[in-house]
């Protein structure tokens, strides 16, 4: 299991992870982004393109992620689901209260849309 | 077809346990989408037993076996930890932390929803924990 961060703008970040999210990795899952839970993060987009497994120790982590990000006023939001990741999802009922991106076309849509409006606030 | 796993009650062990459901998934053809459910399942039930079912620091032996047939995948584990069954295991809201609780039940919702038939029962010193999935 790995996980890596990029930060696409002020605030925003995209967090990619790769192998197996399970009851034994998702410690390290969840110290890697403990840094970006803070007031400063609007929004991480998990790119789960390369996630290969999912079980529920990963996804408390993203709802804990999604819990406090939410109390500062941010956001996450998914990327790249796998049919089976997808799935996991589904099962525990948390789609609805997630958005997810069908590919990275459809984020940098949404990002430029974001910093547009940033922009266009500023003047 | 069937197998038996013997795991220690180390979650580093869900790796191994993993392996084996794939081998058992490749032998038996079974479909992509069946094989990520039992491995969904046992992992559930077994970080369940390795995370509340022991008193003490010692090893033991969780016992998994797959039974596969023409209708339906069978899910037994026995393990010789307290009374408990995983599946009704509602740990105490005291021991999560903030941020997990309410989700605390997510695990065992899952089970629930891939399994059609699940069994508890308690045999002298072995909890025994029989899960059934039908096929279409």
């Amino acid at each position: 299991m790995n996980v890596t961060s990029e930060q696409k703008a002020q605030g925003i970040f995209i967090v990619t992870v790769t192998g197996s999210l399970d009851s034994n990795t998702y410690n390290q899952f969840e110290q890697k982004i403990d840094a970006l839970l803070s007031e400063a993060t609007e929004l991480i987009v998990f790119d789960l393109e390369f996630l290969t497994y999912l079980s529920s120790a990963g996804i408390r982590v993203f709802l804990k992620a999604r819990k406090v990000l939410k109390s500062n006023g941010g956001q996450v939001k998914f990327l790249n689901l796998q049919p089976q990741i997808k799935r996991v999802f589904e099962i525990i009922n948390a789609i609805p209260s997630m958005q997810i991106f069908e590919n990275t076309a459809e984020l940098d849509r949404y990002l430029d849309a974001q910093m547009k409006k940033v922009r266009d606030g500023e003047d | 077809m069937r197998t038996d796993i013997t795991i220690k009650n180390d979650l580093i062990e869900i790796e191994r346990l993993a392996g084996c459901v794939r081998n058992f998934g490749r032998e038996n053809r079974l479909p992509e989408d069946l094989v990520w459910e039992i491995r969904l399942v046992l992992e559930e039930i077994v970080t369940n037993i390795i995370s509340y079912g022991y008193e003490d620091r010692a090893d033991h032996a969780i016992d998994v076996n797959i039974v596969n047939t023409d209708q339906a995948i069978t899910l037994r584990i026995r393990d010789d930890a307290r009374p408990f069954n995983p599946l009704e295991q509602p740990v105490p809201e005291l021991e999560i932390p903030i941020e997990d609780r309410g989700i605390g039940g997510m695990g065992i919702h899952m089970v629930r929803e891939i399994m059609d038939e699940i069994g508890y029962k308690r045999e002298e010193d072995s909890n025994l924990l029989v899960m059934i999935k039908h096929k279409q």
